[in-house]
């Protein structure tokens, strides 16, 4: 141990050893990981109490800090976060440097682990895990940048409805399809995608420009179509269109400049 | 030499603030392969009923976190609670039937969490009314309260013959929005009523058998309202 990198974790009993004191916990000392490689299990649960009983005093616990890892983003892109941790239920969190949620899921990946994809600056995350059930889970983790989709086909404002097929998928960006939007002249624009069944599906729109998102939609538009209004400078942009569950759908979608 | 002590210095240092250091993993790099992490189980604590009572249940983190409830009963939710206490600490109060329960406590940001968990039998209302059904309307008022338990008054409901009853609360003002949990043999009966909005009334009908009832009643929003309470048989 020529480094002082090392890794320390209370886990309970040596502590009273080691420190003579401190509410039982006890305190194992890990050497740092190759590069790759998880640190090992560490909890601070495996000391707490098993029962509590009705007017007794208060009895102390510890809670473990979930796994999270820094994910730096070096370009702006859309990137695929997975956790897997079945038969266990991975929960998948990507926050901010301020700790703010940017994107989460549950369910998306495989039987019950996560999976999403999210559009991110420049800058550095947090990708964190947990345990829907808060019980123990060993979770793997990995990220994708993703190319972006080719699209379907080209708008321009003022175009007839164009209609656009989305594909039935079991989680949101592989039901997705993506248009491009060509604007010629600054100005506001209202985007609006309905479902050609609307006893069926239900339209969501994602507008995006040079790998971000500027602002999605879903039920803001009549009939529950979805709508966007937003000023736009000339370039091109992408519409994602999908079914807002997932289902196979055809949608019309309309770009039109606004007074 | 000195360089031997370091860790046991951090290692006392941590003791002292009982706080377990952050695991460190190693940074997550696009494309490459999957990293591994563990997740610890979070305190999951059994808890014995043995006679129907309402108990109150409190996590208070001890380091500044952010503690959350959740109650389970033979694997099933029950209940949960994210800052109903203090600050953000979490608080619990729920009529249980005998039985096994399960209290488990996380930090809402996952975040490593040192905290204090009590159960307690809730202390008993003092009744603001006693009321028979086919009364004149009662005028209540519920306090401010900054957590249910604290914002409700409870009215003893006397009923002498079984059947379908109206039970209904309506707000004095379009700010306040009453809800009714009834309560028999400590236990709660049915779901609680509500409105269908500020300043709507919380009403339904409800079998009620003879014997005596109790009625909670609070403005949702945890405000002082001043509100009617009619139990009428329903037709």
């Amino acid at each position: 141990m020529s480094k002082l990198t090392t890794y320390l974790s209370i886990t309970a009993g040596a502590m009273l050893v080691l420190a003579g004191c401190c509410m039982g916990g006890s305190t194992e000392v890990v050497t740092p990981p190759a590069t790759g490689e998880a640190p090992p299990t560490t909890g601070a649960a495996t000391a707490n109490p098993t029962t509590l009983t009705v007017g007794a005093p208060a009895v102390a616990i510890t809670v473990a800090e979930a796994p999270r890892w820094s994910f730096v983003v070096a370009a702006p892109g859309e990137y695929q976060f997975d956790a897997m941790g079945a038969p266990q239920d991975a929960q998948l969190t990507v926050l901010d440097s301020n700790g703010w949620t940017v994107a989460s899921d549950g369910d998306s990946g495989d039987s019950t682990d996560a999976r999403l994809a999210v559009f991110l600056p420049a800058g550095t995350f947090t990708v964190r895990v947990n345990e829907y059930n808060h019980v123990a889970a060993t979770v793997r983790v990995s990220a994708t940048q993703l190319a972006p989709m080719t699209p379907v086909a080209t708008l321009a404002p003022g175009a007839p409805p164009t209609t656009v097929t989305t594909p039935a998928a079991d989680w949101d960006r592989p039901s997705s399809s993506e248009v491009a939007l060509t604007i010629t002249a600054p100005g506001n624009y209202r985007i609006n995608a309905a479902s050609s069944d609307t006893n069926a599906c239900t339209s969501r729109i994602e507008l995006i420009q040079n790998n971000a998102s500027i602002t999605s939609n879903s039920y803001g538009g009549p009939n529950s179509s979805a709508q966007i209004d937003q000023a736009l400078t000339p370039g091109t942009y992408m519409l994602r269109l999908r079914d807002t569950i997932y289902r196979g759908c055809t949608h019309i979608v309309t770009v039109v400049p606004q007074p | 030499m000195r360089r031997h002590w370091m860790p046991l210095i951090a290692i006392a240092l941590i003791g002292l603030g009982g706080t377990a250091l952050a695991q460190t993993y190693p940074a997550l790099i696009a494309g490459a392969p999957a990293l591994s992490g563990t997740a610890a189980a979070d305190p999951s604590m059994t808890l014995t009923i043995a006679t129907a009572q309402e108990v109150i249940i409190d996590a208070v983190s001890t380091n500044n976190t952010d503690a959350q409830i959740r109650l389970m009963h033979d694997g099933a939710y029950v209940a949960d609670d994210s800052d109903s206490g203090d600050g953000t600490n979490a608080r619990l109060a729920q009529f249980l039937a005998p039985g096994t329960y399960q209290v488990v406590v996380w930090e809402y940001q996952y975040r490593a969490m040192t905290a204090t968990v009590a159960v307690s039998a809730a202390p008993a209302f003092t009744p603001v009314a006693t009321i028979a059904p086919g009364a004149p309307a009662t005028a209540i008022s519920t306090p401010e309260g900054d957590w249910q338990r604290a914002a409700s008054v409870e009215v003893a409901l006397a009923v002498a013959t079984p059947g379908n009853y109206t039970l209904t609360v309506t707000p004095g003002d379009a700010q306040c929005s009453p809800e009714i949990m009834v309560i028999h043999d400590m236990a709660v009966d049915g779901y609680t009523i509500s409105g269908t909005g500020s300043g709507t009334p919380a009403t339904a009908v409800r079998p009620l058998v003879a014997g005596g009832y109790t009625l909670r009643i609070r403005n949702w929003w945890g405000h002082t309202c001043n509100m009617t309470l009619t139990v009428a048989a329903a037709p």
